[in-house]
């Protein structure tokens, strides 16, 4: 098995051809898309405002009431209680952040919508009418104060809801909000402080205004993108170049003698999977890690980054190796190599392109993006994104899963299509 | 040792094989002779296993070939009418990779590698790749994949088509010392008669996918001891000439050669004085006529009216 997986290594590194297709092409283009598209990921192109959802369901007043009563509970003596009322009045979480949003340097930027319910703000999302959902929930105000005074443990947080497909403009809502909680936080801290003893030692080492991922992640810069874009179409190529190399062996009479020798030719098909999955892989970290020499393509990340991009690699590989004896038995089955280039000349590009290597998914239309998830390089890729984007294993699991059934599926035809008799 | 039995084979539109039956003793060295078409290689495949028949079977040591190919397979070596090597790979890689796949490993590998490169006379360009060898030399690794675990039989199909002389006297030499020294059998195939001559014990003539002669080569040459060869030798050929001789009662078969024609005709005939008649009268010049000890391609010529080339 290792002697003919050898042999298919040692073919096609020396076809020059191929490994222009399989290297070097793939290499040229991450370059030129990477520069040449660099400043569109990265968001500095004109932008019309970001049209944005405010939820306000926290009631100030209503809680400091209910915090009142708390206070009273603990047997604190009132003039503390109403000292400690009115400081915290004076921070009011919703308004503070309706000025910000309001403020002159944000007005071009975020186009405020304050009219809608929790409800209708979703709907709108859906819809992309709005990119972004922020809510500050009731009793906000109450759980952050008793937080800070009670030192209680709360789940107090703002939310928000991005448009996934959205990258930049999600980008962009998300950094405000971060920075708007960070100084709520300093504000609220500070209000304290000034409260005199005790309260310092119970102001809790807790951030508020916590940011709820609904499905959006780091943003993904053209590098990123474009390595993980054709990776995953040149990868496509291994399947083919191999199938074409087996015929190739059929047709100079060299699968003949081979199974003179006393091969098994379920043995030899399952040695283009092997040879495939392993010309993929070599392809793969090739490109990654010259990517990452070259471009600080995946520089600042650790070690679980490359064991991730490794699983998901390695799923990948099995895929086109599903695809390669696929192929290849059908070569041989009916003495035809059209398959493989019919997949080579023509499929590849529109696997490419459905599957987002060409030009983000992010214009296509729901259907179209749902189709290129199914295709093996279209739901890889969505899951590599993911990774980029800082999401674990778990959250691509299905994807994975996806593929992994691709694979199976497609070495249980290569199997039932292969001939197993006739040798010839 | 094997023996093939009334062995058919249909295509879709052609009969290829149409009942051939043959027979090789143990370290024998049989010629399968017959011109392009007659149905040699697809006798050889089926004997290979790699083809079934349509019907008849093939025995090797008493069992049959297609029911356990386990037996005939590791002991078999076929050199195929094709190049059929790796192209991209060296010579040694060619040969290490069909090594190995005959389980041959580690040092044994090595030296049989070094062995069998020396037999075929190609140690110093085994480091090239196969691509850019000459045909000469891609016909000897062709044949030097087909050594590497010592087969007992040495089926070879057409292994010297379109190489240079030397290559070929060279082919011809290895074949001869593995069959006389190593007491490799050997079944050679070819559609040129003085190998076949030069190599074999015994000839198998084959055409239109039948045996229509075999025998040991006496054997073959004593089916024209009633005939005699003549060759005409001519300055210009002339299709006036050859009707003319058809005619001619006592001649029974015409073919062209390069230097002008080859006659078969009765024993003793005298025919000479009516050749340079005939020549004459069509205004041909003979430059000699020479009576000649039939070969196997006359034999050929005798039985099928044609030539084995062309
Ligand atoms: N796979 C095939 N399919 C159809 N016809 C074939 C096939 N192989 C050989 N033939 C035909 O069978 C005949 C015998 O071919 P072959 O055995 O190659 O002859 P030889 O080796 O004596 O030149 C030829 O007419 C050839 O066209
Ligand atoms: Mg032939």
């Amino acid at each position: 098995m290792w002697n003919l997986i050898r042999k298919d290594f040692l073919t096609i590194s020396r076809d020059r051809s191929e490994v222009l297709i399989l290297l070097v092409m793939p290499m040229v283009l991450i370059a030129i898309l990477g520069f040449a598209l660099g400043s569109i990921m990265f968001g500095t192109v004109d932008m019309d405002p970001i049209p944005v959802a405010l939820i306000i369901e926290n009631d100030l007043e209503q809680d400091l009431d209910h915090f009142r009563e708390d206070l009273i509970a603990e047997g604190l003596p009132e003039q503390a209680i109403e000292q400690m009322i009115a400081s915290a009045g004076t921070i009011d979480p919703a308004a503070s952040l309706e000025t910000v949003l309001h403020s002159p340097e944000l007005s071009d930027m975020i186009d405020l919508k304050e009219n809608y319910d929790q409800e209708q703000a979703e709907a709108a999302l859906a819809t992309d009418e709005v990119l972004a959902v922020i809510t500050i929930p009731e009793q906000f105000s109450y759980q952050t104060l008793l937080a800070f005074y009670l030192a209680e443990e709360t789940d107090a947080s703002i939310e928000l809801f991005v448009q996934d497909h959205e990258q930049i403009q999600a980008t962009i809502v998300e950094g405000i909000l971060t920075s708007f909680s960070d100084q709520y936080n300093l504000e609220l801290s500070m209000a304290f402080a000034t409260e005199g003893e005790g309260v310092e030692t119970s102001i809790s080492e807790e951030n508020f205004g916590v940011i709820n991922h609904f499905s959006s992640g780091k943003p993904v810069s053209a590098f990123q993108y474009y390595t993980i874009g054709m990776a995953v179409m040149f990868a496509l190529y291994v399947a083919s170049t191999v199938s074409s190399n087996a015929f190739k062996e059929k047709e100079s009479h060299v699968f003949a003698r081979l199974m003179m020798t006393g091969a098994r030719p379920l043995n030899y098909l399952l040695s283009k999977v092997v040879s495939a999955v392993v010309l993929t892989l070599i392809q793969l970290t090739i490109l990654f890690v010259t990517s990452t020499l070259f471009f600080q393509t995946f520089t600042d990340t650790g070690i679980e980054f490359w064991a991730s991009l490794a699983i998901i690699s390695f799923v990948f590989s099995l895929v086109i190796g599903g695809f390669a004896a696929f192929m290849t038995a059908i070569a041989i089955q009916f003495n035809n190599d059209a398959i493989s280039g019919f997949f080579s000349g023509g499929a590849v590009v529109i696997f490419a392109f459905l599957g987002g290597s060409l030009s983000p998914v992010e214009y296509f239309s729901p259907l179209m993006r749902e189709l290129g998830n199914w295709t093996p390089n279209g739901a890889m890729m969505t899951a590599y994104l993911q990774l980029i984007q800082g999401f674990n294993l778990t959250e691509f699991l299905p994807m994975l899963y996806r593929v992994l059934l691709m694979a199976v599926l497609f070495i249980t035809l290569a199997v039932a299509i292969f001939p197993k008799r006739r040798l010839m | 040792m094997l023996q093939v039995n009334d062995l058919h084979k249909k295509f879709k539109t052609t009969t290829a094989v149409n009942g051939v039956n043959l027979y090789l003793d143990q370290g024998e060295s049989v010629g399968l002779l017959g011109p392009n078409g007659a149905g040699k290689s697809t006798t050889i495949s089926m004997i290979s296993t790699l083809l079934q028949p349509t019907s008849g079977d093939i025995r090797f040591k008493g069992g049959d070939v297609f029911k356990k190919p386990d037996v005939i397979r590791p002991v078999l070596g076929v050199v195929p009418q094709e190049i059929a090597l790796y192209e991209e790979l060296t010579a040694y890689e060619n040969m290490h990779f069909f090594g190995k796949t005959y389980g041959l490993s580690g040092e044994k590998l090595k030296n049989k590698i070094d062995e069998v490169l020396e037999l075929v006379g190609l140690t110093d360009r085994k480091k090239e790749r196969v691509k850019n060898y000459s045909g000469g030399m891609k016909r000897r690794i062709n044949i030097a994949v087909s050594l590497m675990h010592e087969p007992e039989l040495l089926i070879m199909d057409e292994p010297t088509v379109g190489i240079d002389p030397q290559s070929r006297s060279h082919i011809l030499e290895m074949v001869r010392e593995l069959n006389r020294k190593k007491g490799m059998s050997i079944l050679y195939t070819s559609h040129y008669m003085e190998e076949v001559e030069r190599l074999c014990d015994r000839v198998y003539i084959m055409d239109h996918g039948q045996i229509i002669a075999s025998g040991t080569k006496e054997e073959l040459k004593s089916i024209l001891s009633s005939e005699d060869t003549i060759l005409i030798e001519v300055h210009q050929k002339s299709e006036q000439f050859i009707d003319q001789l058809n005619e001619h009662s006592l001649v029974q078969q015409i073919a062209e050669v390069d230097t002008g024609y080859k006659v078969i005709v009765s024993k003793g005939a005298d025919v000479f004085a009516d050749i340079f008649e005939i020549a004459n009268a069509s205004q041909v010049k003979v430059k000699g006529v020479h009576v000649q000890t039939p070969t196997l391609e006359d034999v050929f010529l005798h039985l099928t009216g044609r030539k084995l080339r062309d």
